[in-house]
């Protein structure tokens, strides 16, 4: 804290030649809301060179999200968890940017994950009403 | 003779292990993407001089001291299988147009007075929504 001038700025930084921020990307948060995985990603609207007072716009950009698998398969609870109702859906479709192209991916796995635990010769019986939430149509009945 | 052999097979092990890693980290990693930026940050020159942004889903997040630019905050979902501890975050094929004109930034004011101000962010004290 002793390093900022009396005007409230950082010397570091208003006295340095170059941009700030210098990567548009400051923070990687990520976070769990029912059974969806949430990353939250910081990026910078602008860059901005004190010195000369330059500032710069992000007109254009692609931002990437790389992640590895878990290391481990889903386990019983994390499959139930999949089967969680439907009350945050809304919320995260509001919040997140690619809900449209992702809620699949868990239906998928929840769909998937049954089909193995039949093949290992469990009894999975899919009531209308579960496969009516998982595939969001009003009259069908799956068996696995 | 032999243990020329050993360490030699011992580098040609390490080298293969090494490679092993690496092939298998690069081929499980996966990505998802989004185009930006989501929204027009405005900029204007405020009253008393300063730049003054304007955006809905904007959040300042610089230290005490630093400009105060603000952020975009984007939040994406990752698949059921993905492991969140491992996400990073890049923004490729980036391109800034400069706005016209010398700018003067204000600098970021310290937590707790930036409370009382409009457009006070989650380091401010703000909740995080997740």
């Amino acid at each position: 804290m002793d390093r900022i001038r009396s005007d409230g700025k950082d010397p570091a930084i208003y006295e340095q030649e170059g941009l700030f921020p210098k990567d548009p990307v400051v923070g990687v948060t990520s976070g769990k809301l029912r059974q969806w995985q949430i990353v939250e990603v910081a990026v910078a609207a602008f860059q901005y060179e004190p010195l000369t007072g330059r500032l710069y716009r992000l007109a254009k950009g692609k931002l990437v999200v790389s992640f590895r698998p878990k290391s481990t398969l889903l386990t019983g609870g994390e499959t139930q968890a999949l089967l969680a109702d439907g009350v945050a859906d809304d919320q995260v479709k509001r919040l997140t940017v690619n809900y449209a192209a992702m809620a699949p991916r868990y239906r998928g796995t929840l769909l998937a994950a049954q089909a193995a635990r039949a093949r290992q010769g469990y009894a999975i019986v899919t009531t209308n009403a579960i496969a009516n939430a998982v595939s969001g149509s009003s009259a069908s009945s799956t068996t696995l | 003779m032999t243990a020329i052999r050993f360490k030699h097979f011992g580098r040609a092990a390490a080298a293969g292990l090494l490679m092993l890693l690496l092939v298998r980290g690069t081929a499980h990693a996966e990505e998802v993407s989004v185009m930006l930026p989501l929204e027009r940050v405005t900029v204007s020159v405020g009253d008393d001089g300063f730049a003054k942004f304007g955006g809905s889903e904007v959040q300042y997040l610089s230290d005490t001291g630093e400009p105060a630019i603000p952020y975009m905050i984007v939040r994406t979902l990752l698949p059921p299988e993905a492991d969140p501890a491992t996400a990073v975050a890049a923004v490729k094929n980036r391109r800034f147009e400069e706005q016209p004109g010398t700018w003067q930034i204000r600098p970021t004011p310290q937590r707790g007075y930036e409370n009382s101000r409009q457009g006070a962010g989650r380091l401010a004290g703000g909740p995080n929504p997740l």
